[in-house]
């Protein structure tokens, strides 16, 4: 498979306003519709995406764009960036004008401005990877940007997704995407929101795919909405049979790629004899599967770090066994190569999982084979339980996942192939947060706290992730500015763990309020929910257009007590509140006797999407939370 | 490459050396570690006196420099050795390592590194385990053309571990010798400073911190033999074999404690202990000396000769003339020509890269061209053009405050980031940044008031920005009418500070109008209506805007009625959250806050309770707390003022600062009850 010709010929019209100063410009602000600058801080005039396979190993792709910036929140389209990687993906080049409002042009990229950057970073050891970057800083608006980059790539296996409007923010006038293959090398693609291609022969042995959107207009933005991939017109487009580097791979199914995966990281389990005898002195007494899990797993979390090193190829394959035992560090490929050794040794079969990482992330598509993926996990299936493990944390509890991964499909990987499989869900009754709050309010106003937290599942990661990973010290100080609370010092913090498929965290916190309640004349005003205010409300004054999308499923359950000083008594008391709707239920109440004052609030949270109708009611019912959270209770003295 | 002003310092006068006098003459203290000496005994401590909460404490940190003629050519090598104990997790930083290096004028002087080991020391059974870093794992990264970095992880890094690494850097610059810093993110046990200066060189010692560290030095003996070039890099070649007296100085101190960012702070540079060397002269082998701290004027010369500043202020500026005479036109006197031309680069041209002290254009002609240009070009930019009017400009520069301070003793160019513009009309002196957008005529931002300054006219006099000089006054009234079915309705007005209003204008330039009151009014009470939004002056950076609105708040036909007065300008809580302070309080201007607010009252409500009225100060006249409040029948008045007199505040000074915030963060808290009459 080798095509060479008429390929310069399709771009040398891209590029052609540069070419053509003499000719009426093209691209006027005023030859923008008013349709499409409303909502919008920029409009994409014109853009084509061309992907093309030249050969079974090399696709070339060319961007051409021309935007017209409105506003300065729309610089960011002024701006270019484009990453490469040696050997792998080359930029060959980047070519950009600059144009005022009336189309002239007041200059052009120059080559030697061009960025050349490491993307190394502070969560990076090392990688070959590099960006190129360019701005034309320009600051007045609108103006209007033209670039074009071609890009080379020296393998098969990435493929272009193309969604003509990247934000909600932005318009567009008219967009195309184009894929030529070999005409026999059929091409797999998914579409949402637009149509099926039209097809063309553009030359013999081609076949050529071409999508096009025009007057596309930038929407209001919406808060709680759904990912912004399924609610704008986009394809994903992907290979067939591919090569990456000296490997040959299928992506026709799930099954092929983890086929692919399995090939490619193949051998890589061999453990040195010191570490194999480890194992079996860890192992050969226990019983029990579990047992042994977690006394591995225990073991790859004392003896090994993240650390993320990616050369080459070096982003899919992974470092072997025997280097990570080495080094006693590796990226999530690594560590999970690493821990999969570990159980095939002890006799426990695993598989390697692919998987999308992010807090709360939904838009993978499970209906299209592709590479959505950016981090690896290791699955234990034992007849019908199945332990996860997540194996760049030292300090996971065996079996929990946390909201990085939870709640999605992902590719499990090994010798038969590729399954997509779903990690669990944790839900409501997963993701607690039980609080018990005394607090003694003295003759001042000052208060001394003694508060008891009990946090599982998905409530509990934040702090999980902190309390292991920062100093004591740096956690009170933390502690000592999280609160909106007058003036307060911490006085003491302990905190403890428990274990499971559900874990815990148990916090213990004593503080000092100075002036929590004020006290003016004989009155005393105090607020009884003291750390779970909402701080969360919705404006009603927009038409919702999308659906609301609620991420996390959770429980909160507070019981607060107060001891006043002596003599009070209620004079404005606020009353008890019951809030239920689709996204959740909530209940306030308030009890004195004598001075003793008792707060109970519970708050539940369902996930879930919800239609674009009940989007008042949703103001209404965070409304409502937030009025009773902030409700306050006024004594005084007789 | 950066243009190269800072070797072109040298050839002249003055000279500024501190002297420095032996401060111990006792018996030497030895560091207790040898390198790959590792024993069971050192695991035991599972905590350290010096914090017991540290994740990683270093145990040791010791680096050597010395002269020498080794590779032939005259080095500067710094060697440095470091043991850390990690504890926790949460210190697995503490094992990651780079090392900067610049590159030279030639292959033959690029920074270099050698003999580096690393090593990774467990405990396991009781036996020490060693595991080496091995050289694949040392990695390069090019950080630009001149700068790379050489960086590593060690292996098999526990909780528990005790590594060690040792290296030597091989610098060509002879005048860059390497300073110390006893300070960091962890604490440190031991931490120490060997450097042996050869009497060619003749350093000034720059100080800093709040910790002490014992100084001692002696003399002896050295043979160097090298090869230099007295010309420079292009010239003759000499070989130099010849013995010198060498000073050998120490610098130690034990259990530094680790180092963190407070509120209110410039930079931790300003803080960290640390020691600097700046080359004072050199006396040549030959026996020549030779200036190299320079002057204030040399420094000056040198810039303003340099083509990355200076030299093309003047040269080749007719193309300027066109535009600066239009621009210019009609313009009734000096200040008004200064003004527009002010105006003019600012609306016209990008800043592209902020805290600049050169530039990276080589004339101000492409500048101009560009459109754009970093924040030093724009105002030699503005600087070119002034003069091309007849106005009599000159840049100067300073240090912001998160670079750090300059020092009015020494000329160090590398302490200075930043160049503004200058301007003297008869007895009227301008200063302004053409570089930000949003700023007015005469003003500065907040981030160059950092101190001393130098003004590059030809006598290059120190001038002085400091945040004491700037008063940041808002002013904010409330006019209220409280109706008889308990709703609140009124006008709010602010005119804040001028500083507040840029941060206003900045604002409402990224997010727009309509955010900004959004906000505004969430501010003023979470569930305000407001309308008739207004901002005044927006436009006219010089001064301050002012921002109002019309609101309406929702109350309920009770009995009582409570009011916290001061809505929106609560101090909520206090800024100073720490309970102690190891370094000075930066506030970045004085403050003064007024608020007053005017409420009618309904002839069905009257007033049964108000707060005392107060005032405060803070140290007699360092600030002042006031409250206000007064009701007759029908109406209300309050009035409430915070004053801070000084931006600075000391460690020993921080608990009164603190105090005085809690009394008015009680006090802003207490409530107005109304009550329905009978």
């Amino acid at each position: 498979m080798k095509v060479t010709t008429c390929w310069t010929l399709l771009f040398l019209a891209g590029f052609g306003v540069v070419h053509a100063q003499d000719k009426a410009p093209l691209y006027t602000v005023a030859g923008i519709p008013d349709s499409l600058k409303k909502n919008a801080h920029a409009v994409i005039r014109e853009e084509s995406l061309v992907f093309r396979m030249e050969d079974a190993d090399r696709t070339r792709e060319i961007n051409h764009y021309v935007v017209t910036v409105l506003d300065p929140q729309g610089d960011h389209y002024g701006h270019i960036a484009n990453w490469y990687q040696p050997g792998m993906r080359e930029i060959r080049s980047i070519k950009g004008v600059l144009y005022d409002p009336s189309g002239q042009q007041i200059r052009k990229l120059k080559s030697s401005d061009i960025r050349d950057g490491s993307d190394v970073d502070d969560g990076t050891m090392m990688t070959d990877a590099r960006y190129k970057s360019y701005n034309f800083d320009y600051n007045s608006y609108p103006y209007t940007v033209e670039y074009e980059v071609e890009v080379k790539n020296y393998n098969s296996f990435q493929f272009p997704r193309w969604r003509p409007q990247d934000y909600d923010w932005v318009a567009v006038q008219h967009s195309t995407f184009t894929v030529q293959l070999p005409d026999n090398y059929p091409l797999r693609y998914r579409t949402e929101h637009i149509g099926k291609p039209k097809e063309s022969t553009p030359e013999k042995g081609m076949h050529q795919y071409d999508w096009e959107v025009s007057n596309v207009a930038a929407v209001h933005h919406e808060i709680l909405a759904e990912a912004w991939s399924r609610r704008s017109p986009n394809v994903i487009t992907g290979p067939g049979d591919f090569v990456m580097q000296q490997y040959k791979g299928n992506m026709n199914s799930w099954d092929n790629m983890g086929k692919f995966f399995y090939t490619l990281n193949a051998g890589r389990d061999v453990l040195p004899e010191p570490v194999l005898a480890k194992v079996h002195q860890l192992t050969d007494t226990l019983k029990d599967n579990n047992a042994k899990i977690s006394a591995l797993y225990n073991y790859l979390q004392q003896n090994t770090r993240y650390v993320s090193v990616q050369l080459g190829i070096g982003g899919l394959q992974t470092f072997d066994a025997g280097y990570v035992s080495k080094k006693g560090y590796g990226d999530c490929k690594a560590l999970s190569n690493y821990m999969y050794s570990l159980l095939k040794a002890a006799g426990i079969p695993s598989c390697q999982v692919l998987i999308h990482g992010g807090n709360y992330e939904t838009d993978f598509i499970p209906d299209f084979t592709s590479d959505q993926f950016n981090h690896v996990i290791l699955m234990v299936p034992q007849g019908k339980d199945t332990t996860w493990l997540e194996c760049t944390s030292q300090t996971l509890f065996p079996g929990y996942l946390g909201a990085f991964t939870s709640n999605r499909y992902c590719l499990a990987v090994n010798e038969k192939g590729g399954t997509l499989v779903h990690t669990p869900i944790y839900n409501m009754d997963s993701n607690k947060e039980l609080r018990r709050l005394t607090v003694k309010v003295d003759e001042t106003g000052n208060a001394v706290m003694d508060c008891f937290t009990r946090s599982t599942g998905e409530e509990q990661d934040n702090l999980h992730g902190r309390n292991h990973n920062v100093s004591q010290e740096r956690i009170l100080k933390i502690l000592k500015e999280q609160y909106s609370l007058p003036s307060y010092d911490i006085n003491s913090y302990t905190w403890t763990e428990w274990p499971g498929k559900i874990p815990a965290i148990d916090e213990h916190m004593q503080l000092t309020v100075n002036n929590y309640a004020q006290i003016t004349g004989k009155r005393l005003f105090l607020q009884p929910n003291v750390l779970n205010r909402s701080g969360f409300r919705l404006s009603k004054d927009s038409v919702r257009t999308g659906n609301l999308q609620l991420f996390n499923a959770i429980h909160d359950s507070d019981t607060t007590v107060f001891s006043l000083p002596l003599g009070y008594t209620p004079e404005s008391f606020p009353k008890n509140t019951d809030l239920h709707s689709v996204f959740g239920d909530y209940h306030a109440e308030l009890q004195v006797k004598d001075n003793t004052l008792t707060y109970i609030r519970d708050y539940k949270q369902r996930n879930g999407i919800f239609p674009a109708s009940t989007y008042l009611s949703a103001v209404e019912f965070f409304d409502g939370i937030y009025k009773a959270d902030h409700a306050k209770v006024v004594f005084v003295k007789q | 490459m950066k243009p190269p002003i800072i070797c072109l310092l040298g050839l002249c006068a003055a000279l500024f050396v501190t002297p420095i006098h032996a401060q111990d003459k006792k018996e030497k203290e030895k560091l207790p570690y040898r390198f790959g000496k590792v024993t069971p005994e050192d695991f035991k401590p599972k905590v350290y006196a010096i914090d017991s909460a540290a994740d990683a404490v270093i145990l040791a940190d010791v680096g050597n420099t010395e002269y020498n003629g080794n590779s032939g050519l005259l080095e500067v090598m710094f060697k440095r050795y470091t043991r850390v104990h990690i504890l926790h997790k949460a210190g697995y930083d503490a094992a990651n390592f780079s090392i900067y290096l610049n590159k030279g004028y030639s292959n033959s002087t690029d920074d270099r590194v050698s003999d580096l080991k690393a090593v990774t020391y467990n405990l396991e059974n009781g036996q020490v385990t060693e595991t080496k870093l091995d050289s694949k794992s040392v990695f390069i990264n090019k950080l630009s053309e001149d700068l790379f970095e050489e960086k590593f992880t060690l292996p098999n890094v526990k909780e528990g571990s005790i590594i060690e690494v040792t290296y030597s850097t091989h610098s060509f610059s002879e005048s860059n010798l390497p300073g110390w810093i006893f300070q960091g993110e962890y604490p440190r046990i031991w931490t120490e400073y060997n450097v042996s200066i050869p009497e060619w060189f003749n350093f000034v010692f720059l100080r800093q911190g709040y910790y002490s560290v014992n100084e001692s030095h002696s003399d002896r003996r050295q043979n160097f033999n090298f090869r230099y070039e007295p010309d420079g890099a292009s010239g003759r070649t000499e070989t130099v074999n010849m013995e010198a007296k060498v000073t050998d100085w120490r610098f130690i101190s034990h259990n530094m404690p680790a180092l963190r960012v407070e509120h209110y702070t410039t930079t931790l540079r300003n803080h960290v202990q640390s020691i600097e060397f700046q080359l004072g002269s050199i006396t040549t082998p030959d026996g020549v000396t030779k200036n190299r701290m320079g002057s204030w004027s040399k420094l000056r010369e040198r810039l303003m000769e340099s083509e990355y500043f200076g030299a093309t202020i003047d040269k080749n500026n007719g193309f300027l003339a066109d535009v600066v005479n239009s621009v210019t036109a009609g313009a009734s006197n000096n200040e008004e020509k200064a003004r527009r031309l002010y105006t003019y680069v600012q609306k016209n041209f990008t800043c592209t890269d902020n805290e600049r002290l050169t530039m990276d254009a080589t004339s101000v002609k492409t500048v101009f061209n560009n459109k754009k240009g970093n924040s030093a070009e724009l105002n030699l930019l503005l600087v070119a053009m002034l003069r091309r009017a007849g106005l009599e400009s000159w840049p100067i520069i300073l240090s912001t405050r998160d670079h750090g301070i300059t020092l009015a003793l020494y000329p160090i160019l590398r302490r200075f980031n930043y160049t503004i513009t200058y301007l003297q009309d008869g007895d009227n002196e301008y200063v302004m940044d053409a570089s930000k957008p949003l700023l007015g005529f005469n003003h500065l931002p907040l981030e160059c008031y950092n101190g001393h300054a130098r003004l590059l006219t030809p006598d290059v006099p120190p001038v002085y920005f400091v945040a004491d000089s700037i008063k940041e006054q808002s002013v904010t009234s409330v006019m209220a009418v409280l109706d008889k079915s308990g709703d609140i309705s009124g006008s709010y007005q602010q005119l804040p500070g001028y500083y507040s209003s840029y941060s206003i204008r900045e604002a409402v330039k990224t997010k727009g109008k309509e955010e900004f009151f959004k906000n505004a009014g969430k501010a003023f009470a979470s569930d305000a209506a407001i309308s008739e939004t207004n901002m005044e002056n927006l436009d006219s950076l010089d001064i301050p805007l002012t921002e109002s609105f019309e609101f309406k708040l929702q109350g309920g036909d009770e009995d009582h009625i409570y009011l916290a007065p001061l809505w929106g300008e609560v101090q909520k809580e206090n800024p100073f959250a720490a309970a102690e302070r190891r370094y000075p309080v930066e506030i970045p201007y004085l403050i003064n806050e007024i608020y007053t607010l005017n409420l009618q009252l309904p002839d069905n409500y009257e007033i049964e309770e108000l707060p005392k009225p107060a005032l405060v100060k803070l140290n007699d006249a360092d600030g002042i707390f006031q409250y206000l409040v007064q009701g007759s029948g029908s109406s209300l008045q309050l009035r409430c003022v915070i004053r801070l007199n000084r931006a600075n505040f000391k460690p020993e000074e921080y608990n009164d600062l603190r105090e005085f915030y809690n009394y008015i963060v009680k006090k802003e808290a207490e409530q107005i009850v109304l009550k329905k009459k009978a």
